[in-house]
């Protein structure tokens, strides 16, 4: 026992131990087989029912949303956000270009995966697309903006370019794809000074968008972050009205059957945060390991030390493969619904699927969010990893019994079930609306909703599949 | 007198929960790292949250043994047994490194799939 103790203490004391350690271990247990087939039968059982009580028992039109005047309360909260974020951004930028370059003492890397990328989107599904009042970005811009003004430009910033239309909003899908590709395909993606170089060419590449173009039109159709989070807030029961005078509080999800995609690109875009979600399991997992096994010798040219190449084509890959069955299940719709066309069914069911992609967030990271985020204790005190004790809190370390893995397992699984619910919920009711006559609804809904069974069960079985690198087969380490 | 009522109960509870631990068998594990690798029947190491284990870690060269998460580490001299005992407090599933001395601080100690790994499964 004391070995035990001198050698814990060791590690304590021995900052090298901590240095050689990853950025955002997993330690998630794989949920057991029975939370799978319970987890599948509620899936596929709930599906019946939700389709019948919205097909039976639903009317066509919602009650609207409660709009809430709140006066001079959100634009102060605006302006506090934007300070605040922006003085973050500041320090995240120092941190990254003068900190550590080990990922676990500097405030980078949790800052901007756990905190940002997972913790604000779930936020933001749950309560509201507050990154408009915090977008750094867009307030450097609105801060010159007033100032160009003020001195005398009539125009402001913006220089009102024509933005291309054939380009649309393809150039934020490939900023989806390409992010995702950073964040799960590319080693570094944790290494600070690499965030801070990439977050300064965002930077430039935004600023320089907004002002050849305008903010808006740039926000709308190239800046990947401003329509992931918008997309997301579409979730969410609570919606700034103009102005920021009023707060509409509405059914959650209405968002997304109220205004169905306008473009095949923001359709793309919707698939892509499904896939790309999904992906990032799955490359945690054994069948990532077999199949790129299996990928090497088919296409050796895929293959790079680093798995970069193999990582993207298989990003890519599910990404179409999503798209397709997609675009499948509309046209089986469309010709289960005489007089709809393809593209009004692939532009009216898309933002239905964005509760899957929720729901896999949360089921993915929730462990993480909560092993990962406890770091930021640590990290408040010596954001630099300096040696800094600025609140006396800087030799905390996360505490990895806070969440037992049956904790986990029954959030993970439940969110999954909630989200599957509630894509279908909504699904139906976008086909009520639109279809007019109950029985056309109910037709026009099931293939979508089979493709929601099958990409649901896909989400349960990653979650439950054992996240082996080692009792993988001898054969695919020697490889 | 309420906050003393508080940390007596307190005090029963440690003291049941740590004669009810005390009673919990340990469970022993062997790992025998032959050129940087154990044996593929070595490489997973289940318990259940609450049990105490041991592993005995043998080389034929010298390096150290991480368990990661729970932070322990164990120097480990060629042919020398070394020793490892805990308590599994916390469920998860914990990636066990092997750091051969000869390769300390190279980019290559944590490519590729780890040593083994420390499964603590819950109740």
């Amino acid at each position: 026992m004391t070995r035990a103790r001198v050698a814990a203490a060791a590690a304590c004391a021995m900052p090298a131990l901590a240095y050689a350690h990853a950025f955002e271990e997993r330690y998630d247990l794989p949920a057991p087989l029975s939370y799978f087939t319970t987890g599948a039968a509620a899936v596929v059982i709930l599906s019946f029912i939700v389709a019948q009580v919205v097909i039976e028992h639903t009317g066509a039109t919602a009650a609207p949303g409660r709009a809430i005047r709140l006066g001079a309360l959100l634009p102060a909260l605006r302006l506090a956000g934007r300070v605040l974020t922006l003085l973050l951004f500041a320090l995240a930028l120092i941190c990254g270009l003068y900190g550590t370059a080990d990922p676990q003492m500097n405030l980078v890397p949790t800052l901007v995966w756990i905190i940002w990328w997972v913790g604000l989107s779930l936020a933001i599904a749950c309560i509201g697309n507050i990154w408009r009042a915090l977008d750094p970005w867009r307030t450097l811009f609105d801060a010159a903006d007033a100032l160009a003004r003020r001195a005398g430009m009539r125009d402001g910033m913006a220089m009102h370019y024509r933005y291309p239309r054939a380009l649309g909003a393809w150039p934020a899908v490939l900023l989806l794809l390409a992010l995702s590709w950073f964040e799960v395909a590319y080693p570094q993606a944790a290494v600070p000074y690499r965030l801070a170089c990439v977050a300064i060419a965002w930077s430039i590449m935004t600023l320089t968008g907004m002002i050849l173009f305008g903010a808006d039109t740039w926000q709308r159709n190239a800046d990947v972050f401003a329509i992931y989070f918008a997309t997301l807030g579409r979730c969410a029961p609570l919606t700034a009205g103009p102005g920021l005078q009023t707060i509409t509080a509405r059914m959650p999800g209405r968002g997304l059957i109220d205004e169905p995609a306008t473009s095949v690109a923001i359709v793309c875009f919707v698939i892509a945060m499904l896939s790309t979600v999904l992906f990032d399991g799955l490359l945690s997992g054994q069948m990532w390991w077999l199949a790129q096994s299996k990928i090497s010798h088919a296409l050796p040219f895929l293959v790079d030390a680093d798995g970069y190449r193999i990582g993207a084509a298989g990003l890519v890959t599910v990404w179409l493969l999503f798209l397709g069955a997609y675009a499948l299940t509309c046209s089986i719709t469309a010709w289960l619904v005489p007089g709809y066309g393809f593209k009004s069914i692939f532009f009216l069911f898309a933002f239905t699927l964005v509760p899957l992609a929720v729901a896999y967030n949360l089921a993915h990271n929730c462990s993480s969010l909560l092993m990962q985020g406890q770091q930021l204790v640590a990290l408040a005190s010596d954001p630099l990893g300096v040696k800094w004790d600025l609140f006396g809190t800087a030799n905390f370390r996360p505490n990895i019994g806070l969440v037992d893995a049956k904790v986990t397992w029954y959030v993970a699984i439940g969110a999954i079930v909630a989200g599957h619910v509630a894509a279908v919920w909504l699904a139906h009711l976008a086909a009520l609306r639109e279809f007019g006559t109950r029985r056309r609804a109910a037709m026009a809904t099931v293939p979508l909703t089979l493709l929601m069974v099958v990409y649901t069960v896909i989400s349960l079985s990653i979650i439950a599949e054992p996240m082996v690198k080692f009792d993988i087969p001898e054969s695919v380490i020697s490889n | 007198m309420h906050s003393l009522a508080t940390f007596l109960l307190c005090f029963a509870l440690c003291a049941i929960s740590e004669a009810h631990s005390a009673d919990a068998p340990e469970k022993t594990f062997t790992i025998e790292i032959v050129r940087g690798a154990a044996p593929a029947a070595q490489r997973v190491l289940k318990v259940e949250k609450g049990d105490a284990l041991r592993i005995r870690i043998t080389s034929d060269a010298p390096g150290e043994l991480h368990v990661h998460g729970y932070q322990l580490a164990a120097p480990v001299a060629a042919g020398k047994p070394a020793e490892l005992a805990f308590k599994a407090y916390a469920t998860g599933r914990y990636p066990i490194e092997w750091h051969a001395a000869d390769k300390r601080g190279s980019a290559a100690a944590h490519r590729g799939p780890p040593l083994a790994a420390l499964e603590v499964h819950p109740k």
